[in-house]
């Protein structure tokens, strides 16, 4: 209501009256920050309103199929819609609409309006509000950073009544980094998930699909506060949500609750565990007797995908590449050596010098954008993008459920900044970098995730539509899936 | 009946040599449909199989295989709710007639939405011998357009100078280049056109060996690198580099079935990767290369 009301604000100042230079750049910022369905909402049901102010605007409206459709569609398209009128003839400018959903709170962290709004939300939900912490490189001063030896639950302890503590649990988790990789968090939001959906009762008066879904709300704030949620864990809540809210008002308590945990466990079976599955068997069509095929940090996928290889006896070997603060890599070389895969070990700087003898590189992805880039861990671009010199072939394998309808091409608009105390290194006993925050010049940079453009990508492995697609098909397995659904 | 298919296959190609040899396996298998004997569907569609398997031992192109497969998928498209297996046969026969008469038309489509990108004066690259670039340029000739055609003499088989006969009936002046010879003649292009055995699901096309050569050398160029083709080419194969193509169509099919050693035999076909291709024609309309993967989804589910 609130933007209606900015929106026929603008439209009706002065400044709308004639055609000058800078009425495009006006209507325009008033109105990329609002979310289509609202425009679209404004449109169709004061088209005549609308269609008097705009008479003097010179412009251009059509009806367009108006409706749901236009958010998915402009989603589809990447972005971009032109919205027309049919009545109005005045065919001078033509305006096109970026469908820009509202900026998410965590990457507008300096904008001290975005923040005062965060905390007044907070306040309401009872949820400690989590301090930045240390100097921020003022590229990335927009996201937040956090310490880890400072967790929300340190200073102030949360209620029960507040939050489940199943999710409190899961929340120090994520926060510790004792629960890392996205389809672990995944997994283990949606078991969280589950035993608050046990231990809920409706209260009187109330209906299950609303009020559940109110009570959730303050654990994604409080869980988005202990770190920042992944793409697949956002699909995931979308899905509940939408669970929670289908359920029709005549189903008894009971019913309701073993319903959606059924709903819950099948998303977990067929999402993450059954497309594993089936990722794995046309994934292994790639794999020939003979190859080396290199891999990037942990991605539980693709450790997936080489067990299975090597359990169906194909000849190859792999090479672990690991970087720090996090080294990951560790952790996948664990796993394949324990199944008997011949492993080598290196750096990420030593990347040029080990990719002449590579036939192929497995990646995983965090999430794949709706324009086909891929989101992944920080390093990933610089190996695709070696290895696109190198004239490598770069698989990337993801399933399904971490596609998302964001539209992004490069590292630096959302992304997550982690602890910058992780860069530091004792070596020989020395420590320099202990007393970095008194250098006022001096900032360390711990990025967490980086996007890769989809030319350096050949194939990608997937659970839906055909298996293998190429990264520019990614759009069109979203609305394949939307479709469905 | 092994041998009455590929007589029957043998003789489509003989009779129509303008053909693509997928259309003579589609109107075999058709044949094969008419005349099988069998009792349910589920043995039907598996004698299909087995019958275009038996056709690629004796044409080991791609267009063979897909062309048979997306035969398969057309006639059973959708569900199949007559309790009849002869009413079942006749929907199924209708609809293979029906599709055979699609592909039938779909040269004359590529041909009309390719030759308006000949320009008067224009000089074309082409190579070895394709008759969906012949009809094309046969088109462009019938438009009254004044152009001149360089063809690569393929070897192998020197298919090249066939085309070259073809052109000099159009009254096309025409000039066939050594294999070695692309790079030397590319700055004196205008375009490439080029046709293909298949199209696979990156976008990317199996063609004649030499192909990927040719695309090469106009990327360098920064001349356009066009594809005509027909969608019954179209191919669910994903290679990512020249070796990862199967054996299967590399070679001709009386090698496949005569040496055990591949590694002293030359391949005949070559992959050319999507990033090189600057526009395909087909008679689903004009598509980029990463547009390919859309129609495959759309063929196919």
């Amino acid at each position: 209501r609130e933007m209606r009301k900015d929106l026929a604000k603008s439209l009706q100042s002065p400044c709308f009256g004639g055609s000058e230079p800078g009425l495009q750049t006006n209507f325009f910022s008033s109105v990329t920050s609002f979310s289509f369905d609202h425009i679209s909402h404004l449109v169709t049901g004061k088209t005549h309103h609308l269609l008097n102010i705009c008479s003097s605007i010179d412009t251009t409206f059509t009806d367009f199929p108006l409706m749901p459709h236009i958010a998915g569609c402009g989603a589809q398209t990447g972005g971009r819609n032109v919205l027309v009128n049919r009545h109005t003839v005045e065919k001078v400018t033509l305006f096109v609409f970026s469908v820009v959903k509202r900026l998410p709170e965590h990457i507008q962290v300096d904008n001290p309006d975005v923040l005062k709004k965060l905390a007044k939300k907070l306040e309401r939900q009872q949820i400690p509000l989590r301090m930045d912490y240390g100097y921020k490189v003022s590229l990335f001063s927009h996201l937040h950073q956090y310490s880890r030896k400072a967790p929300l639950t340190q200073q102030v302890s949360i209620p029960s009544t507040v939050i489940h503590p199943a999710v409190v649990r899961l929340g120090l988790q994520y926060s510790q980094g004792i629960v890392t990789g996205s389809n672990a968090r995944s997994v283990a939001l949606l078991h969280a998930f589950k035993q608050v959906i046990r231990d809920y009762t409706t209260p009187p008066n109330e209906e299950l699909s609303r009020d559940l879904v109110n009570k959730l709300k303050p654990y994604i704030s409080f869980l988005n506060q202990c770190r920042p949620l992944s793409a697949s864990m956002g699909n995931a809540i979308k899905y509940i949500k939408k669970e929670i809210s289908n359920i029709p008002s005549q189903c008894k308590e009971e019913e309701a609750k073993s319903k959606l945990l059924n709903c819950i466990e099948c998303y977990i079976n067929e999402k993450i565990i059954l497309a594993a599955k089936a990722i794995a068997k046309s994934a292994i069509e790639k794999i020939s007797d003979g190859d080396v095929i290199l891999i990037y940090g942990c991605s539980s996928l693709v450790n997936h995908i080489l067990c299975e290889a090597f359990e169906k006896s194909r000849k190859f070997r792999v090479i672990v590449v690991d970087s720090r603060p996090r080294l990951e890599g560790r952790e996948a070389l664990r796993r394949l050596v324990q199944k008997g895969i011949s492993c080598t070990y290196v750096l990420i700087s030593a990347v040029s010098y080990v990719l002449p003898e590579v036939s192929k590189v497995f990646l995983g992805a965090h999430a794949l954008l709706a324009n086909g880039y891929v989101m992944s861990r920080v390093g990933t671009s610089q190996i695709a993008l070696v290895a696109k010199a190198f004239n490598v072939p770069v698989l990337v394998c993801c399933e399904t459920y971490k596609f998302c309808e964001r539209v992004q091409t490069d590292s630096f608009v959302s992304n997550e900044l982690d602890d910058p105390d992780d860069l530091i290194v004792t070596r020989k006993g020395k420590t320099h970098l202990k007393d970095w925050q008194e250098v006022p010049s001096l900032g360390l940079l711990n990025l967490v995730y980086d996007v890769t453009p989809p030319d350096f990508v050949d194939l990608v492995i997937t659970d839906l539509g055909l298996g293998m697609i190429p990264c520019t098909s990614v759009p069109v397995v979203l609305r394949v899936k939307n479709v469905d659904q | 009946p092994e041998d009455e298919l590929v007589e029957y296959f043998r003789d489509q190609m003989r009779k129509d040599p303008d053909m693509a040899s997928a259309v003579a396996a589609i109107r075999t298998l058709l044949e094969f449909l008419k005349r099988d004997k069998g009792e349910t569907i589920l043995g039907l569609r598996e004698s299909l199989t087995s019958a275009t398997t038996c056709l690629t031992g004796v044409d080991s192109s791609v267009a063979v295989s897909s062309g048979g497969e997306l035969f398969l998928r057309f006639i059973s498209l959708t569900s199949l709710e007559h309790q009849d297996l002869s009413r079942c046969k006749k929907v199924m026969e209708e609809r293979g007639e029906l599709f055979l008469e699609k592909i039938s038309m779909s040269r004359a489509k590529v041909a009309k939405l390719c030759h308006t990108f000949i320009k008067d004066g224009a000089k074309i690259l082409t190579h070895s011998y394709s008759r969906v670039v012949l009809r094309v340029l046969e088109k462009a000739a019938g438009e009254k357009k004044r152009f001149s055609v360089y063809v690569t003499e393929s070897q192998p088989d020197a298919a090249g100078r066939q085309m070259a006969e073809a052109l000099r009936k159009l009254n096309v002046p025409v000039t066939v280049v050594l294999d070695a010879a692309v790079g030397y003649v590319l700055e004196k292009v205008d375009l490439v056109i080029v046709g293909a055995e298949g199209v696979v699901e990156s976008g990317g096309i199996i063609n004649k060996i030499g192909t990927y050569q040719l695309a090469l050398c106009s990327k360098a160029h920064n001349k356009p690198f066009y594809v005509v083709a027909e969608s019954f080419k179209f191919v669910r194969l994903y290679p990512l580099n020249q070796q990862d193509v199967p054996d299967k169509f590399k070679y001709k099919a009386d090698t496949l079935k005569t040496v055990e050693n591949f590694s002293e035999e030359h391949p005949v076909i070559d992959y050319t990767p999507p990033s090189l291709i600057t526009l395909l024609f087909t008679d689903l309309g004009v598509l980029t290369p990463s547009a390919v993967s859309d129609e495959l989804i759309k063929l196919y589910l």
